[in-house]
């Protein structure tokens, strides 16, 4: 699958040798390529394409870093975090991006962070913590801990909250499932769930499974993920 | 008959069980008392006339005879000599049991009105003991009072006897000298400070004072001193009368001290009002300790710093003055404490200052030199370098000689307080030839009415300059800053102009800040500058930072009055 990388970054010295590395490195697998040197720009380019990356660089001047992580953290694409602030790190990693890469970076660094990519799940070591959902009001950072399970709608995911409360969230199941930690598990194509919001597993006519959750809901479980989810259940009643 | 006039003392002089207490007896009181009751009274010639402690005629032709009996009980041993403390102006002789025991053998106009007669060891024995004294009335007026102690020897002769006035004197005279020894300290080492001089003045002058005043009882000095010490005791008094409150009017940091110092000729007037029989000196120091005491208390209210010290301190020292009003020696002691309280208190303060201007200082210095290791300009130079190596090192060549240029610079100014304009400007350009390089962009400096010799601190206009790119969205990549001063009078006002950047319309999530913040304003580079000026002129600048039509102006105005 071709991806279209977003760097967001001020400095043009920075954004052309990401440019430059991230097309050695992804080469044909880059479809498309793209910089913005301020936020209005970005929303716009965000808006046009599908961006699957976003390089996004902490320090763009006059914008708190903070607001950028959970601004751009929300949105459809994966993002990697490029900067000198080396201190919000882990801050950005609870935030779930796929990497941060310190400023100067070699293309060794920048090739490690893009591998992520297609790494896959159950190679993950997630610190992803908190989620951020654009809403009408702006933007609204959840807890993964308050969250039972995502559904996926189309191009995006719906979040039932502990609380009731649904949001949807910028990034599909797929995606969602790459940043989140093994406390989420899919248990249906459609359905990633918190392992700790289960109750039990139930069979039903014709080899149907479902899952019982804490709030009362039933989920499907897909036929080939049934011996994972028993698997994980067994192992927490141990 | 006798053109001679005889006054009569008799004293019986009980020195019971407490001769070795050496008990101070002023005779004078105790004589009348004893002569009335005592059934040992001698018969006496019938010119003689009862003692009534005064002078009762002052012609110097004339001789007073004075006799005084002593009795010592049976048994009783007396170990040391006594002797006889004498306040009496004039020549005199005396004699104990007929024995020459003491004279002073000079004749002058004014006399020794203070000294002192050995009796010696062996005449104490048991039994009636007759002083005769002759004595002529030398400086003496009618109506005077005579004096007569009897003091332990030791006390007079030498310093270590322990008595409570050589104590008391002592300590007021050592402590008084000291103090104003630390004070000439202070103003070697700290420099010059408000009323330093007058607290050193009134220290030693309070020491003068005092040694004057009891000094001619403790010790031996020739006879024909004493008119000239009695000269200077009134100048120190007056000394002490100016320079107490003129180090009162500066400690507290009155406005205008010289208006001040005109009610002190009005308390030294009052201070002739004869209320009462008190000395007029005691109502001199009384009258001005109010005086003080009411002024510190005005400025107590006016909020002024040490106010409270001296409200207290002089409340004290009346307190001291009511307690011992003779010898003044706890009021003295009380003032001369709180001179150096008051200094104390003040170098503790100036201390402290100085250690949190140091450490500002040092501070400001660590800024300057971190300013280029800063990680959003450090880091991003990097990157910027990583990329000119890979794919274009002359540019790298290029931005790392500005990066060493920009470097060098801060290195320098880091151990400056003040650089010239031009030195300021010339850091100025260079962080925008790199930032122009980095940004490939054209960012420019100009100068309008600039006096390029003028000193200012260090890295002001830097910050400036570095605040725009660090702050402010610019992400144009041309920009123009604008420096133009105004010389009035004393003061200089810089205005610095940089440009914006475009505050595009920026999605909601992101829009919480406020504008303000969102450029310069309450940051560690305006921290920066602030504590600069501050360290360059005290409080004699102003700082204001707002954006005007597309650009955001600095304007610093410095007052070099003093400077």
């Amino acid at each position: 699958m071709p991806y279209q990388t977003l760097i967001v970054e001020d400095e043009p010295q920075v954004a052309k040798r990401i440019e430059r590395l991230t097309h050695q490195i992804m080469g044909v697998q880059q479809e498309k390529s793209m910089c913005a040197a301020s936020i209005a720009q970005a929303e716009n380019i965000l808006n046009t394409y599908d961006i699957d990356l976003i390089l996004l660089d902490l320090n763009l001047a006059g914008e708190n870093g903070f607001a950028l992580l959970k601004h751009f953290t929300a949105k459809a694409a994966h993002t990697i975090v490029v900067s000198a602030q080396t201190e919000r790190a882990l801050e950005a990693f609870e935030f779930g991006v796929l990497d941060f890469v310190p400023k100067p970076f070699t293309k060794l660094r920048l090739e490690k962070a893009l591998n992520r990519l297609w790494s896959t799940p159950e190679n993950n070591s997630s610190r992803t913590k908190r989620l951020s959902f654009e809403s009408g009001r702006g933007i609204d950072v959840v807890a993964t801990s308050d969250i039972l399970f995502f559904k996926g709608a189309d191009k995006y995911s719906e979040a039932t909250l502990k609380n009731g409360d649904t949001k949807f969230h910028g990034k599909p199941l797929n995606r969602l499932e790459h940043i989140l930690s093994e406390e989420f598990v899919r248990a249906h194509k459609s359905y990633l769930v918190h392992q700790f919001a289960i109750r039990d597993l139930k069979s039903l006519e014709g080899s149907r499974y479902e899952l019982h959750l804490s709030n009362g809901a039933n989920i499907p479980v897909g036929r080939t993920r049934v011996n994972h989810v028993r698997q994980l259940i067994e192992k927490r009643a141990s | 008959m006798f053109k001679i006039l005889q006054l009569l003392f008799i004293c019986f002089l009980f020195l019971s069980h407490s001769v070795n207490a050496y008990d101070i007896i002023n005779m004078q009181g105790s004589l009348l008392e004893s002569a009335a009751k005592s059934p040992d009274t001698p018969d006496k010639d019938s010119s003689w006339q009862p003692f009534t402690g005064l002078v009762i005629n002052s012609d110097t032709s004339q001789w007073f005879h004075m006799e005084i009996m002593l009795k010592f009980e049976k048994g009783e041993q007396v170990h040391n000599p006594l002797s006889l403390g004498v306040k009496v102006s004039g020549v005199y002789d005396f004699y104990w049991d007929g024995e020459l025991i003491g004279s002073n053998h000079y004749k002058g106009t004014t006399a020794n009105q203070y000294s002192r007669v050995l009796i010696p060891l062996r005449n104490l024995t048991p039994g009636h003991h007759i002083i005769k004294m002759r004595i002529t009335p030398y400086g003496m007026n009618t109506g005077d009072s005579l004096g007569l102690e009897v003091r332990p020897a030791a006390v007079q002769s030498d310093f270590f006897g322990v008595h409570s006035s050589v104590i008391s004197t002592f300590f007021v005279a050592t402590a008084a000298l000291f103090t104003a020894c630390y004070l000439l300290l202070i103003r070697q080492t700290v420099g010059a400070q408000p009323g330093l001089w007058a607290a050193i003045f009134v220290s030693i002058s309070i020491a003068a004072i005092i040694l004057l005043q009891e000094g001619r009882q403790l010790f031996s000095y020739p006879y024909g001193w004493q008119p000239r010490l009695d000269m200077m005791l009134p100048i120190f008094t007056i000394i002490v009368f100016l320079s107490l409150p003129w180090f009162v009017f500066a400690r507290l940091g009155l406005k205008s001290p010289l208006k001040w110092m005109t009610i002190i000729p009005v308390v030294a007037a009052l201070s002739f009002v004869q209320l009462s029989s008190i000395d007029h000196d005691i109502r001199a120091f009384g009258l001005l300790s109010v005086t003080l005491m009411l002024i510190a208390c005005y400025g107590w209210w006016r909020g002024l710093k040490t106010s409270r010290l001296f409200v207290f301190g002089f409340a004290l020292s009346l307190t001291a003055l009511w307690a011992d009003p003779n010898l003044k020696h706890l009021f003295l002691i009380v003032i001369t404490l709180m001179l150096a309280i008051d200094l104390a208190i003040d170098i503790k303060r100036r201390t402290a200052d100085a250690m949190r201007q140091k450490l500002i200082s040092e501070r400001l210095r660590a800024d300057l030199i971190k300013r280029n290791i800063r990680p959003h300009f450090l880091m991003n130079s990097l990157t910027a370098l990583m990329e000119w190596v890979e794919t274009d090192p002359d540019e790298a060549v290029e931005f790392i000689d500005g990066l060493a240029t920009e470097f060098r610079m801060l290195d320098q100014f880091s151990e400056k307080t003040t650089v010239t304009l031009d030195q300021e400007l010339t850091l100025c350009q260079t962080h925008l030839d790199l930032m122009s390089q980095r940004l490939n962009g054209t960012f420019i400096l100009k100068t309008e009415n600039i006096d390029r010799t003028a000193l200012i601190p260090p890295g002001v206009f830097h910050t400036l300059v570095e605040n725009t790119f660090s702050h402010n969205n610019l992400a144009k990549i041309q920009g123009t800053f604008n420096l133009r001063s105004i010389t009035s009078g004393d003061s200089t006002t810089y205005i610095f102009s940089a440009p914006m950047g475009n505050l595009e319309s920026v999605p909601r999530s992101l829009s919480t800040t406020e504008p303000t913040n969102r450029h310069m304003g309450t940051g560690a580079g305006t921290r920066y500058i602030l504590a600069r000026l501050e360290e360059f002129c005290g409080t004699r600048f102003s700082f204001t930072s707002e954006q005007v039509s597309a650009n955001w102006q600095t304007t610093i105005q410095i007052n070099q009055a003093r400077l």
